[in-house]
């Protein structure tokens, strides 16, 4: 194997399938890229077994051939060389590489030990403009569920029907479902759900913002594979059921509160650094036109703050996790947010009012009890 | 709510080195007791609690209607079956008394907060802010002796004192439910006379070196010279002449200014090794729901969960698993440890890596025995209760009836309500 590339290129090649390889294994070859060089270019994989990264540049390739190198080492090594151009090449069982001056050699590991995710014919594909992929996973990542215990909600629920795609996640106290309307070629007996971790997800959005490409999506019965660019990303898909979440979407709340996002959010970061370390809780005191935000906690102390508003109902007391509101606040990107409230137990709903994102998302928070 | 001012602002108020009033709060007979509750047929009759009855154990707790017969603990207990030969003999069983001790202490607890746990059958509870007069003292004590009976169900002796010790040592004068209340001078007339033995801490051998420089009785030990004692005994020395004064200087340390727990767990040995799965699973569903009900009285919550298993050839194997977020519910901590058994029952083919099993490639052997299951809570935090409202109706639902489970068992016993997972081991 011989081919050259200069160092932005390789390191940013090197940088898109970081993604892909583990923290921790307990599988050595799972620390490697996968380095295949062909006569069109160089391909790049990594995998942690869930998800597999490969990701492609057109280069001059002298000779073809695979090589798994320690993908931290590389990385390190390609990020402090010089930026020019990088001579690579397999040789007497030794990866080599020179770069102006410098020259580095590394042990590679057996490429056949090297998995290979099993690839299945694709029963579904839809195309999604940077933009909205990247405002699906804003709005809903945050609120996927880090509970190992409960595996279908560790992923985000994609939804696609013929108008729209949906994005939806949960984690038992939280709930956030975005969608944006287009046309996708559903047809009869296809599948058109999914459950995708959110590890697989943000990475896609990420290079598709960065470099303005669509994302290509498609689905098999077990994986989903996105394409960006020069750029596959496969990702097993997470086995259900997810929760009936249309069913507790609230439908009778009436009351109603607008209130400046930016303004809430600021509020909430002032008094919820006297909140509970566990808990969190922070209260909502909603009256005419105001709201009024306070903490108090055992041994640390007591803040107060308080809002301009719009509101017109009967006063309300509901305690909230400072942490997920300010998570849905964040995600949220309008000037202001439209809480539908019910009761002091209820799911309150937050929205945004004139969303400036391409998709819209309806945000469920449920209550913390309050004491006293 | 948790909030209670700690020992400096407690004091607020009060001149420093005022009088402070301390009960010691002693169950009478605890384990005899608590079986009593337990098992009404054991009511009015002579019980032995006892390590294994058929074996060559001592009594650890004999009940009162087994103490004319001159039964003790401590006694063989082949010794104490001639005694009294139709005594009931009942094994051990430290889950019934953790669970009534902390029953005990909580409702300690609600007379002050400055509760201190001294062993599973006593505590320490200082109740000089409680009290105005000193009058009030005996109402007080009488009042926790009622509420101890008729919410807990077992007898408790009040020693009162102006410390620890003299209160610790007050509390044994009169038994069962009795009331001492000593003062200093009190506590010097009623123990002065009597052998040093009969002093909190002072055992066979310190009474012999006592005996040995002539300081056979309180009094004499309290008018000892200190040089004497502290030559002897070292830094302890003086300590001796001060108790035999019922002078005692030492905080009352309250429950919750003691270090919390790192984990919770419960382990159980089989009575005979066990193969089956059901069985083993219903074990590993009581053992969860032990844990969990501890954490919740204590108001913890657990992310780590890990089971230990030790198999008939004595070989012991553990693994863990994190949750993301703490739990305190019994069921989800089965569900994890199942997961653990399933990955540790074909024994030594599991490895620890990183806190993970993982398997060598074995042929799959038929399922071990094992003799002794553990599973236990890690990674604790403090969760009183959790106040977070759940989304999906029936995990709201299954958590408000858990809660409904925990005041039952809490007013009625451990035993009123069991999971029918269970109950594959009453057979």
């Amino acid at each position: 194997m011989k081919f050259s590339i200069h160092q932005k290129d390789l390191q940013r090649l090197l940088t898109v399938a970081g993604d892909g390889v583990p923290k921790k294994t307990t599988l050595p070859i799972l620390s490697n890229y996968l380095i295949e060089a062909r006569p069109a270019g160089v391909r790049i994989a990594a995998t942690d077994l869930e998800i597999s990264i490969s990701t492609s540049a057109e280069t001059a390739v002298e000779t073809p051939g695979q090589v798994a190198v320690n993908a931290k080492r590389l990385q390190e090594v390609v990020r402090e060389l010089a930026k020019d151009e990088v001579h690579v090449q397999v040789d007497a069982g030794k990866f080599k590489m020179k770069c102006a001056r410098s020259a580095f050699e590394l042990y590679p590991m057996p490429v056949d030990d090297f998995p290979t995710l099993a690839q299945e014919r694709a029963t579904f594909s839809a195309r999604l403009p940077a933009k909205t992929f990247q405002a699906l996973v804003d709005l809903t990542c945050y609120a996927v569920s880090t509970d190992e215990t409960r595996p279908a909600l560790g992923g985000v629920l994609i939804q696609i029907t013929d108008k729209e795609i949906r994005f939806i996640a949960t984690d038992g106290h939280r709930m956030s479902k975005a969608h944006a309307s287009g046309k996708f070629p559903v047809e009869k007996g296809e599948p058109r759900e999914a459950i995708i971790p959110p590890k697989a997800l943000i990475p896609v959005a990420a290079w598709a913002t960065e470099s303005d490409h669509e994302v290509e999506m498609e689905l098999s019965s077990a994986a989903a594979t996105f394409k960006v660019g020069a750029t596959t990303l496969t990702s097993r898909l997470l086995q259900g059921p997810f929760p009936p979440y249309e069913s507790v979407i609230p439908k009778d709340n009436k009351k109603q509160l607008i209130v400046g996002r930016e303004a809430l959010l600021s509020s909430i970061r002032r008094v919820a650094k006297l909140s509970d370390s566990v808990s969190h809780q922070i209260r909502f005191s909603v009256r005419k036109d105001r709201l009024h935000l306070s903490v108090s906690t055992a041994d640390i102390g007591a803040a107060k703050d308080d809002l301009e508003a719009a509101y017109g109902e009967d006063d309300l007391e509901i305690g909230y996790n400072a942490v997920y509101l300010q998570d849905i606040l964040k995600s949220l990107d309008s000037d202001k947010v439209l809480f539908t409230l019910n009761s002091p137990v209820s799911a309150g709903v937050v929205t945004a009012v004139e969303s400036k994102r391409d998709a819209t998302a309806l945000c469920l928070i449920m209550p913390l009890r309050l004491q006293d | 709510m948790g909030f209670s001012p700690s020992r400096g602002e407690a004091r607020h108020g009060k001149e420093p080195g005022a009088t402070r009033i301390i009960f010691h709060v002693d169950m009478d007979a605890f384990f005899a007791s608590v079986e009593q509750l337990f098992n009404p047929h054991l009511r009015g009759k002579p019980v032995l609690v006892c390590g294994d009855p058929d074996g060559r154990s001592v009594v650890a707790t004999a009940s009162y209607e087994a103490r004319p017969y001159g039964i003790r603990c401590g006694m063989p207990v082949r010794e104490a079956r001639r005694l009294c030969p139709h005594a009931t003999c009942v094994e051990g069983d430290p889950g019934k008394y953790i669970h009534i001790s902390l029953q005990v202490l909580d409702l300690l607890k609600t007379f002050s907060p400055s509760v201190e746990p001294f062993s599973i059958d006593e505590a320490f509870v200082e109740v000089t802010e409680q009290i105005e007069k000193r009058s009030e003292m005996l109402n007080l004590a009488n009042r926790i002796q009622r509420r101890v009976r008729a919410t807990v169900g077992v007898t408790a002796s009040i020693g009162i004192g102006p410390n620890k010790f003299v209160a610790k040592m007050a509390s044994g004068v009169h038994k069962p439910e009795g009331m001492t209340c000593f003062s200093t001078a009190d506590f010097v007339r009623h123990f002065g006379p009597q052998p040093v033995g009969e002093l909190w801490g002072i055992g066979k051998a310190t009474s012999e070196i006592l005996g040995s420089l002539g300081l056979r009785t309180v009094n004499q030990l309290a008018a000892a010279p200190r040089e004497l004692l502290a030559g002897t005994f070292g830094i302890v020395g003086p300590g001796l002449k001060l108790v035999a004064q019922g002078l005692d200087e030492t905080p009352v340390v309250p429950y919750h200014q003691a270090p919390d727990a790192k984990s919770i767990g419960h382990e159980h040995t089989l009575e005979q090794d066990e193969s089956d799965p059901e069985i083993l699973a219903g074990h590993m569903l009581r053992l969860s729901d032990m844990v969990a009900r501890r954490a919740r009285l204590d108001s913890f919550a657990g992310k780590v969960i890990s089971l230990k298993l030790r198999s008939s050839d004595f070989q012991t194997f553990q693994a863990q698993q994190g949750l993301g977020h703490p739990t305190s519910d019994g069921l989800e901590i089965y569900r994890v440890a199942r997961s653990l058994f399933e990955r540790l029952k074909d024994g030594p083919a599991g490895d620890f890596h990183r806190g993970r099993v993982q398997k060598r490639k074995t042929a799959a052997g038929p399922i071990r025995a094992f003799r002794l299951l553990g599973i236990s809570l890690g990674g604790l935090v403090r969760l009183a209760p959790d106040p977070q409202r759940l989304l999906f109706p029936e995990e709201q639902r299954y958590r408000d009836m858990m809660s409904a489970v925990d005041r039952l068992r809490g007013r009625l016993g451990e035993g009123i309500l069991v999971r029918a997972g269970t109950m594959i081991l009453e057979h």
